[in-house]
């Protein structure tokens, strides 16, 4: 009897054990079977994205994604690095608490809020445009970054800038020699995981960039319509092409976040074997 | 020096940014009794009225999600610390799998989940647009990132204390019942904590899934739009909708910073 409740247990946590694993593998079946037919994947590569005219061309929104995600990111990577040099090496410890508690706060504010925010502030000097969307996608990304790079700073970097300041080197020195060469593999790896979810953002870009493709290509004063934008605002009127198209769009997007986040990865098991070595 | 100047600059310039979000919010809200507004039924689809109906609806569905993903998370770190306890090589393997497979959930755009969910639950399983298609979604990404905070916060505390454990000679179950998990509990706390926030603010995934329903929820089977639903479709789907836009995101706002004040507190206990 004993053997039997044994048995049943072992498979019932077994199985509810899986579910969370598993349901992460049936989403990336869904998207990838989801683009159907294969006569419809030559229309993605159409050069336009025009559902009502039948084109698909997925080529300008991926253009689109990276471009705001890397507007966004190549000055929230800087600002929030050196903002958590200072939380990290100088700011005073009543500074440093205030400090992170906000950006705690900023960290998990709401992808509408912020897009709120930028349609407040951004969008009337800046128009509906890819600009105002690296504005919103930039207040998205750069709180947790920071707080990501200080704890990294915190724990790789500290010990040896107090080593640093014993020999005398100055604030440059330190940065360059000392922080930047303890710190860079964890950083470049905050920062890949930090351009994947710039890529996902989709409700506070949406909010701001007009969502149409008027010139090609999109340039930072054009309206713009990103991949994640595409499927938020076509997947509730979305027939059969019009949907393969928006899986494929899925699929393209799951593959680039895929592809930063196994590189973080990859760099972060480096720099801690490096570290144990 | 100049350095020095330039960090300082770079981190207030942050925070002033943090700063005038709440207070662009509160502003651009506009003048109006928030009692009124936080219990009165919306109006004319949300261009008036309040947002009682859609608060209910969130507490629902984000609890639901969040029960659903408690026992979720629970399962997948019993069965990979079982897997790893065990002396077979393939239970290694699988655990090790099983913890792959959720960091790739837990850094899955939410957007994503919200197409799969509503292809698996929504059209296979014929939910359509529901709160249970928008409950079990919700649970899809809440889930992995539950699993993993709570993972991450076991592992800290059994690296910690699992060698003086075995060394004053207690068996596994007391190592574990009586020590480990009391000592991760604030990062437990910390993780689900984190978790209610994310749900509250998710707009993607449930805009697809859950809809966008004003009316307070007879059943799950029915259509309804949490707070973050509710803001996001004023603005892009209902023309004029701006202003109560505004008030919605202000309350998210006090909302999650609410959540994340315990927060604060906790990871100061842990990082000590």
């Amino acid at each position: 009897m004993n053997n039997i409740t044994g048995t049943i247990w072992a498979v019932v946590k077994t199985t509810a054990g899986l579910i969370l694993p598993v349901s992460s593998v049936i989403l990336f079946i869904v998207l990838v079977t989801g683009v159907s037919d294969a006569q419809h994947i030559g229309l993605l590569a159409s050069e336009y994205w025009n559902p009502a005219r039948g084109e698909y061309g997925l080529v300008w929104l991926m253009f689109s994604s990276v471009h705001i995600a890397l507007v966004a990111c190549i000055p929230g990577l800087f600002i929030g690095t050196l903002s958590a040099i200072h939380l990290c090496f100088y700011a005073g410890a009543r500074s440093r608490a205030i400090g992170q508690s906000i950006l705690g706060i900023l960290a998990s504010i709401p992808s509408v809020v912020a897009g709120l925010f930028t349609l407040a502030v951004f969008t009337p000097l800046l128009g509906f445009t890819a600009l105002s969307g690296a504005v919103a996608v930039f207040l998205m990304v750069t709180p947790p970054y920071t707080l990501i790079a200080q704890s990294v700073l915190h724990s790789v970097a500290l010990q040896p800038v107090l080593s640093a300041r014993m020999l005398g080197y100055t604030d440059i020195q330190l940065l360059r020699y000392v922080v930047l060469r303890a710190a860079a593999k964890h950083l470049v790896s905050a920062g890949c995981l930090t351009l994947a979810r710039a890529l996902g953002e989709a409700t506070a870009v949406s909010m701001v960039v007009g969502n149409t493709l008027f010139n090609i290509p999109p340039l930072l004063d054009d309206s713009a319509l990103t991949l994640a934008g595409a499927i938020l605002r076509g997947h509730k009127e979305a027939l059969q092409t019009h949907m393969d198209a928006l899986y494929a769009a899925g699929v393209i997007l799951m593959l680039m976040v895929m592809t930063l986040a196994l590189t973080a990865h990859f760099l972060f098991r480096r720099s801690n074997k490096g570290e144990r070595r | 020096m100049t350095l020095r100047i330039i960090c300082a600059t770079s981190h207030w310039l942050l925070l002033v940014l943090g700063i005038s979000i709440g207070i662009f919010m509160f502003v651009n809200a506009g003048d109006r009794n928030w009692f009124t507004f936080i219990v009165a039924q919306p109006l004319e689809l949300g261009l008036s009225g309040g947002i009682g109906p859609v608060l209910v609806n969130t507490a629902i569905v984000v609890g639901i999600a969040l029960a659903i993903s408690v026992m979720t998370a629970v399962a997948s770190i019993t069965l990979i610390l079982s897997m790893e306890r065990s002396a077979s090589r393939i239970a290694h393997h699988i655990a090790a799998l099983t913890r792959g497979l959720l960091s790739i959930g837990a850094s899955t755009p939410r957007l994503l989940v919200g197409i799969g969910a509503a292809t698996v639950f929504g059209n296979w399983f014929g939910l359509g647009i529901t709160a249970l298609c928008g409950i079990l979604s919700l649970a899809c990404i809440l889930g992995p990132i539950m699993a993993n905070g709570l993972i991450h916060a076991l592992d800290q505390q059994k690296d910690r204390l699992m060698p003086t454990c075995i060394a004053l000679g207690l068996s596994m179950s007391q190592t574990w019942l009586r020590y480990i998990a009391p000592a991760a509990l604030p990062g437990l706390l910390a993780t689900s904590i984190q978790c209610v926030g994310r749900g509250l603010g998710d707009a993607a995934a449930l805009y697809l899934t859950s809809g966008t329903a004003l009316a307070i929820l007879g059943s799950i089977d029915q259509p309804a739009a949490t707070l973050a639903v509710y803001a996001y479709s004023l603005v892009l789907d209902v023309a004029g909708g701006i202003k109560n836009a505004y008030a919605a995101g202000f309350v998210l706002l006090i909302l999650t910073a609410t959540l994340q004040t315990p927060l604060i507190y906790l990871n100061k206990d842990t990082s000590t």
